[in-house]
């Protein structure tokens, strides 16, 4: 029975009732700006994580030749 | 002294091959180190940059919730249609429970409620939302 039955809102409450749907919502548009952000942050860091591991393979390569001729001396 | 001069007097040398190629290894290692060591501070830059946004996004959240109570606040109550439990034979719990002497002689412990985390609190008003909305459909 209770479903069917109107509701009504004084026009003063419904008016402060718009202004925090309207106030939710756009907190909610900052969240999500905000959270897109941090996804933004995240994939730079996975950038330069990947570059990070890179560039430490390379330098291990380079020390491997290093020490490949330091214990290859000349006429041995 | 003596013994020091005749010490580098005896000294040997090792030759190196391909000593452009080792020159070469050496600078390009110490120029990848370092740039790796700048990529750390970027690195570190953008950890701090993602707990402020964590920190503001946090703050954000605790606002929605704020304003997501008042909402609730504001909006009339309404009885939902509750779910009656099964009805109890009264006649058999009361014969089911004589306390003994012994039980009567001993204090009962006060029952000490679990404090409550924040976790535990959301999902408590989680399960309460979702039976509400049960009780719509």
């Amino acid at each position: 029975m209770e479903d069917e039955m109107p509701v009504f809102i004084k026009i003063s409450e419904y008016k402060e009732i718009l202004e925090t749907v309207n106030a939710l919502k756009r907190k909610l548009e900052d969240a999500k700006a905000t959270l897109n952000s941090i996804r933004e942050i995240k994939e730079k860091e996975e950038t330069e994580l990947e570059q990070w591991s890179q560039s430490i393979t390379d330098v291990e390569h380079r020390l491997e030749f290093i020490d490949k001729v330091m214990f290859e001396p000349e006429g041995l | 002294m003596a013994s020091t001069q005749q010490n580098s007097s005896e000294l040997f040398y090792v030759g190196i091959n391909h000593k452009n190629e080792l020159r070469r290894a050496i600078l390009e290692s110490s120029k990848e180190m370092i740039q790796a060591l700048k990529a750390y501070r970027h690195i570190k830059d953008l950890e701090t940059q993602k707990t402020d946004m964590i920190h503001d996004l946090n703050h954000i959240m605790a606002d929605v919730r704020k304003l997501d109570n008042k909402l609730k606040s504001q909006l009339p109550k309404l009885s939902l249609p509750t779910v009656k439990p099964k009805s109890i034979d009264k006649s058999k719990s009361q014969t089911s429970f004589r306390p003994t002497s012994q039980a009567k002689s001993q204090p009962i412990p006060a029952v000490m409620k679990p404090k409550l985390s924040e976790v535990d609190k959301l999902e408590q008003e989680l399960m309460e939302i979702e039976n509400k909305l049960k009780r719509l459909r």
